[in-house]
């Protein structure tokens, strides 16, 4: 084998970083981490194409268990911050399902389907990653600080903002984009025509990495993103089984797929 | 439509098989779908594919469909594209060049409307070679060469090659029309014991379906 770049390393220790403060109950904004990892994003996904790289962040900033990170199989569960109740039950069996086959459920700790995609995850005893729009050091919304807190010391939060980044709108379609990058599948449970969310979906098809759009959101006739999405290669989810299909369960690692 | 095609493969793979050898094609498969690197080093899988055919071509009954250095034609995805995103076919073809194998790429054909994915499709709502010339345009370009060789990553029945290979006959009359997939699927076999199968062979429009031999 000639040629190529030198394989990456694993990821490195020390691979899990505590709060300097013990998870807290209040709704503070500002959350104090005491160590962060910085990881190159092209150790998390075994290296990165031509394609892949063009929008990657450079860095990304972790709190948590960072060997989530190299998970077998991560699934991006997004949708609307006004998520509707008949949304959340949704996520609640999609999620359930797939921390049942040991798939990482990864969102991006917004208000809604993100939340509750979180939540849902803890729940059901399964692993999770937020991979926020803001610093580390900060929660947006600020109500979801002990959300963030408890993924911080159980789970993994990643951001490719450093600390004292300041929050802006133009944030969280970035944050879509490193989402996308960092999963094998993305689902959007509910999201409307003008959702952030659409921004992590035309990722993935951009990435060429099966996005699948829940049955149900094609019954709302007023939105036009589902069809439009089906048309560049996303996928319509009647079961959760589409979706072990499309991920690497069960499969060598790719360092061992040349032959 | 076009009632025969001549079309070559390299590799093979199982999708439902489930020994090491089948596991490891399938993973890459969904490398070379999603240009994700492979291997110590890593490297990009269609590279990788090139560079082992290109080493092998002397001795393969492949040498026949590149002998006459064809131009090499991307076979377009069954989506619409997004703007910069991943072509499989297209890198597969760019990989083949820079491997010495054809003459240059000639990224003439594009999807206008969506089809199914085959793969992805239930039997019987798969799509038919009608159906994917159908939903492909040709663009006329200039060229001397007298062949022309599609390319894509996976064949299953081939109705994708032949419909492609319809439109881009209709374009370019008097081109002598091949087709290369870099990946034979084995649908009805359990288990595969090696991935490098290089095979030469047809696909035939019978009635409204594509028939591949092998």
């Amino acid at each position: 084998m000639a040629g190529g770049e030198a394989p990456p390393p694993a990821i490195a220790s020390p691979s899990r970083c505590k709060l300097a403060l013990p998870m807290a109950t209040s709704n503070a904004r500002v959350i104090p981490p005491a160590a962060l990892v910085t990881i190159d994003p092209v150790r998390v996904m075994g290296g990165l194409n031509e394609f892949e790289k063009r929008h990657a962040p450079q860095q990304l900033y972790a709190c948590g268990d960072v060997s989530l990170l190299e998970a077998t199989a991560r699934v991006a569960v997004v949708g609307s911050r006004k998520a509707s109740l008949p949304g959340r039950k949704r996520v609640a069996r999609l999620v359930g399902a797939l921390v049942e086959r040991g798939v990482v459920i990864v969102s991006g700790l917004a208000a809604g389907i993100d939340t509750a995609a979180h939540e849902q995850t803890i729940e059901h005893g399964g692993r999770t990653i937020a991979v926020l729009g803001t610093p580390l050091d900060e929660a947006h919304p600020a109500s979801n600080a002990p959300l963030q807190r408890r993924l911080m010391e159980e789970h993994l939060a990643v951001t490719q903002f450093p600390l004292g980044h300041p929050t802006l709108r133009s944030n969280f379609p970035r944050r879509n984009r490193t989402m996308a990058l960092l999963c094998h599948a993305s689902v959007i449970v509910e999201a409307g025509e003008s959702s952030g969310t659409l921004s992590q979906g035309w990722e993935a098809l951009r990435l060429n990495r099966p996005l699948f759009i829940l049955r149900s959101v094609f019954e709302n006739a007023e939105l036009t993103w589902p069809e439009e999405m089906l048309q560049y290669g996303a996928h319509v989810l009647e079961d959760p089984g589409q979706l072990f299909e499309a991920l690497p369960l069960g499969l060598p690692p790719l360092e061992e797929v040349a032959f | 439509m076009l009632s025969e095609l001549r079309f070559g493969s390299f590799l093979v793979y199982a999708p439902r098989g489930m020994n090491e050898t089948s596991r490891k094609a399938q993973q890459f498969v969904r490398a070379l779908k999603e240009e994700r690197p492979i291997g110590i080093p890593r490297q990009s899988p269609s590279d990788y594919a090139a560079r082992r055919l290109a080493d092998e071509l002397s001795a393969s009954p492949l040498q026949d469909l590149f002998r006459v250095d064809p131009l090499l034609v991307p076979v377009p995805r069954s989506s619409l594209s997004v703007e910069g995103g991943i072509w499989p076919a297209f890198n597969i073809a760019t990989a083949l060049v820079r491997n010495g194998i054809g003459a240059g790429v000639l990224p003439c054909l594009t999807r206008v409307n969506a089809v199914p994915k085959s793969a992805f499709a239930a039997a019987g709502t798969r799509p038919r070679p009608v159906d994917h010339y159908d939903s492909i345009e040709g663009t006329r370009m200039v060229t001397d060469r007298p062949m022309l060789c599609l390319i894509d990553d996976v064949i299953t029945k081939g109705a994708t090659l032949l419909g492609a290979a319809t439109r881009l006959q209709q374009t370019f009359p008097q081109a002598t029309v091949v087709a290369f997939a870099l990946v034979r699927t084995l649908g009805f076999v359990d288990d595969i014991e090696s991935i490098v199968d290089p095979a030469v062979g047809t696909v035939t429009l019978r009635g409204d379906e594509a028939v591949r031999e092998p």
